[in-house]
């Protein structure tokens, strides 16, 4: 028997929705589970890392920067994300307080093959220290694809505490397209548990500001 | 009053404190009369003050109202000379306080200044038992329930000492911690940070300590971890030893079966080291929870730069503590290699220590051109014609070690020289040319030469470009759930209405009901083999993990099935095509059974097949009858002890026969005197 019924995760889709509906807010409410977990020592145990493509993208308006080439900055226009070449990048010069300025600004960086390998030197361990070091992207893939790729990919991560929360879907989004974001999401976090769902406590799903439903 | 009246007073006390109240007051009274003297000015004749402590402090617990300031009396004393006193009254007055706090009447806030103070005596025995005691009450007072209220001010207190200029002290307050860390009382973030803080300390003696906390408690950790890791391997065996032998692949010849363990063995191997973190890092508990890490390696690495007054084995300790950190927690660290770098050389001390250092601080972020120069003149160094075997040996070993960390620093003509050691006439070499060789078997086997590759070496296999992200589209191992689970289901009677599912399944609708279906043609279907190829499509339309939510069976499943399919793969690479077609033939059986008795039976099930395999068991075994039965059925004579029972004697013999069962043929004399003791002690 599943452990979690598709009616119940259902139901809570069902519930988030209607609750953004019946007090809309002035921005579009993502929707993120919470997970809670047991039997799990974050000291002693692994802490697992992983990320996986979901069908729909769960944050559209992700932030991103291009920290790339000439061509890869173009394309950057193209696309419509915010670009820096490697001369703007010097002009950072290793300041402390302007790389964490810049990564607060993004959520994601991409950054293109002769570009990436520098990065440690020219800006020093900023980026790494946010947890944001960038994402290498080659002229073979398209750059559109590409974005969509990392718009779409939600990241699960230990940490020290033994809760984590993701987003996953968003309410502008059909019932069903967030019911199998979900679904994706939850199946992928349990594979990545060491004992799967043993070790899972609680599952919440809430929107931004909605009340929260627990799934699990 | 002398001592054994003192002793007689407290015993007294002790029954009825009411009655000797008096004697006591006159007690406290002559107390503070001889305080008041030592406090002027200490003087020789302690024994009897001495006495008058410890009765006082005896008896403090049953006169709380009377005296209220007989310890505050004592902190005095001993604050203002503790240099002066003589040893053995310092002693006797510490173990009264210490007895005063171990009975509650005094707050261990108010002592730990005053011990900590004393710590800086030249006297080993005091400090042995004031350390004692501070690790002992923390870890009575967390006994229970965790006291965090007292942990806080301990701690705050700790942390103020770490940073005392005072050596001596500082050393003490970080024993205390790592003691308590140690046995599990403090083994939090806070804790540990003090400790990381503690490596900033002027003195190097208290450095040392503090990074050896880091070396030290993690290495206990894993040793006790992976104690416990191989218990569970040898069952694992076991279980699939027997497996094996019950018959799954009784048709095959030995040598396959072994070959079939041994591929088993690596594969619970590779699983070990994938939960152990990548190389089993992730052990390092204390580390983990250093609050900023790059703060704490780059501060670190600065002493070690500028440190030429350390010694030699701190700078080691330092190296190994900020690779650790590095290595560890993925930082950027780009000096640290070029600074290594100086040391690389066989004749190097302690090298090894320091080879493994280097190769713990690389991780897949580093740049691969920074640690270019490390490996070329490790490579230098060590692994030439005219280097000793052993040196050659750890060289090549070490290679190995920085390539499985971060292998885009190998180029293949290096990796092509390396890779021609494999032939050298000493073995160790030979062995680590080999390892360096079936690393790159798995990651990049077109950087090898063609006849290093092995046989079925995939091509197209490459190491991951720098800084590429590695992400999933579907659960590892989801797929072949599907397949398997598609397979059944072609070949099922239902085929008419599984496609009609299907195509629910891509338009999203009825998930809950396809769900029961499928459950339902699980039970109907048997172990076909369907055309997998069909399914295959059907598996890329609809991921069966957007379907629906995959239960606790489904993961034991897909766990099965990727070592089925790791071991087939294994299997298949070395033999030919009949060998592995029997190979895996034997390993579905193997698997199918494996999923049938571990995970697939309820617990009913499982209880109705045991209680029909005892049922078979006692088939062949008679009813169960009384022993007197039993015994007239026998045939073939009578039994020594039946003739026995029987044989004519003479009375004297008779009689002494009789009195020998009864005392069991030990005579009264020997059973009094092994007796006499329990008799004495009223036992009996």
């Amino acid at each position: 028997m599943s452990k979690l019924p598709s009616d119940t995760l259902r139901d809570g889709v069902s519930f988030v929705l209607e609750k953004s509906k019946a007090k809309p807010r002035k921005f579009t409410e993502t929707i993120e589970l919470q997970i809670g977990l047991k039997n799990y020592d974050p000291q002693k145990d692994k802490r697992f890392n992983g990320t996986v493509s979901l069908p729909t993208i769960p944050r559209p308006k992700l932030k991103l920067c291009m920290l790339g080439d000439a061509k890869h900055c173009e394309e950057a226009v193209g696309v419509g994300i915010d670009h820096m070449d490697v001369e703007a990048l010097k002009k950072l010069n290793k300041n402390k307080k302007l790389i964490k300025k810049l990564a607060k600004k993004y959520n994601h960086f991409l950054a293109s093959e002769s570009v990436i390998k520098q990065i440690p030197r020219l800006l020093g361990p900023g980026l790494n220290k946010a947890g944001k070091f960038p994402t290498l992207c080659t002229h073979n893939e398209s750059l559109e694809a590409k974005v969509n790729g990392i718009r779409s990919q939600v990241k699960f991560q230990l940490k020290k505490v033994l809760c984590l929360a993701v987003a996953v879907a968003n309410v502008e989004q059909t019932e069903r397209e967030i019911f199998v974001n979900v679904q994706t999401s939850v199946n992928f976090l349990v594979s990545l548990l060491k004992k799967n769902w043993q070790n899972v406590k609680s599952l919440y799903i809430k929107s931004t500001m909605g009340p929260p439903f627990r799934l699990f | 009053m002398s001592r054994v009246d003192l002793l007689g007073l407290q015993g007294k006390c002790k029954r009825d404190p009411e009655g000797y109240r008096d004697d006591v007051l006159m007690q406290l009274q002559h107390f503070n009369a001889l305080h008041g003297l030592f406090m002027l000015k200490p003087g020789k004749d302690f024994k009897e003050f001495a006495d008058l402590v410890s009765f006082l402090a005896q008896v403090a617990a049953s006169y709380p109202k009377d005296m209220p300031r007989f310890h505050v009396a004592l902190v005095d004393l001993l604050e203002k000379h503790y240099a002066h006193l003589d040893p053995s009254l310092r002693r006797s007055l510490t173990s009264a306080l210490i007895l005063l706090r171990n009975r509650g009447s005094v707050q261990a806030t108010e002592l730990l200044p005053l011990f900590f103070r004393l710590f800086r005596c030249q006297d080993k025995q005091l400090r042995v038992l004031i350390f004692r005691h501070v690790v002992a009450d923390v870890k009575r007072a967390n006994k229970n329930k965790r006291d965090e209220r007292l942990n806080r001010s301990v701690q705050n207190f700790l942390a103020a000492t770490l940073k005392d200029e005072n050596e001596a002290a500082a050393k003490k307050a970080l024993a205390v911690i790592t003691e308590l860390y140690r046995r599990n009382v403090w083994s939090d973030a806070r804790t540990v940070n003090l400790v990381a803080d503690a490596c900033k300390h002027p003195a190097p003696r208290v450095m040392v300590g503090a990074l050896k906390f880091f070396l030290g408690q993690d290495e206990a950790a894993e040793a006790a971890a992976e104690a416990g890791d191989e218990d569970e391997d040898d069952e694992d065996e076991d279980a699939v030893g027997k497996k094996a032998k019950t018959g799954g692949v009784s048709r095959t010849k030995q040598k396959k079966q072994a070959k079939l363990k041994r591929q088993m063995a690596s594969i619970r191997r590779a699983n070990k080291k994938e939960d152990g973190g990548r190389n089993g890092e992730a052990r390092f508990a204390a580390m983990q929870l250093v609050n900023d890490p790059q703060a704490f390696a780059e501060t670190l690495f600065n002493r070690l730069q500028s440190g030429s007054a350390l010694k030699f084995d701190t700078k080691m300790l330092l190296i190994q503590v900020v690779s650790r950190v590095v290595g560890l927690h993925r930082l950027h660290l780009l000096h640290l290699y070029p600074f290594l770098q100086r040391y690389v050389q066989p004749n190097q001390r302690e090298v090894t220590r320091l080879l493994a250092a280097a190769a713990t601080a690389c991780h897949e972020l580093v740049p691969p051109d920074a640690l270019d120069p490390l490996l070329r003149q490790l490579v230098n160094q060590f692994v030439h014609d005219r280097a000793r075997p052993e040196v050659v040996a750890v060289g090549i070993n070490t290679v190995r070690e920085i390539c499985l960390r971060c292998p885009l620093v190998m180029n293949s003509d290096l990796l092509q020289d390396l890779a021609q050691y494999k032939r050298a006439r000493d073995k160790p070499v030979a062995t680590a040319a080999r390892a360096l060789i079936s690393l790159f078997r798995e990651l990049a086997p077109k950087m090898l030469e063609k006849k290093d590759r092995g046989r079925g070496a995939d091509l197209d296999r490459d190491v991951d470009a720098y800084g590429s992200e590695k992400v999933l589209d579907r659960i590892e191992g989801a797929e072949l759930l599907q397949r398997e689970d598609g397979g059944e289901d072609d070949s099922d009677v239902e085929e008419a209405a599984d496609s009609s599912d299907d195509d629910d399944d891509e338009e999203g609708e009825e998930v809950a009901e396809e769900e029961d279906e499928r459950e339902e043609t699980e039970e109907n279907g048997d172990d076909g083999d369907g055309d997998s190829d069909a399914s295959d499509s059907d598996a890329d339309a609809a991921a069966i993990e957007r379907t629906r939510v995959l239960t606790p069976d489904d993961f034991k499943r897909i766990k099965a099935l990727r070592t089925a399919s790791q071991l087939s793969g294994a299997m298949q690479k070395g033999g030919g095509k009949k060998a592995d077609a029997t190979a895996n033939d034997e390993l579905r059986a193997l698997m199918r059974r494996a999923d049938a008795e571990r995970f697939g039976s309820s617990t009913a099930d499982r209880r109705a097949s045991r209680v029909a395999s005892i049922m078979a068991g006692r088939e062949e075994r008679g009813e169960f009858g009384s022993s007197q039965e039993r015994k007239n059925k026998k045939t073939g004579g009578k039994s020594n002890k039946e003739k026995a029972k029987k044989k004519n004697l003479p009375l004297a013999a008779r009689v002494r026969a009789a009195h020998k069962r009864r005392t069991g043929g030990v005579a009264k004399r020997v059973k009094d005197k092994q007796q006499r003791g329990h008799f004495r002690k009223g036992k009996f």
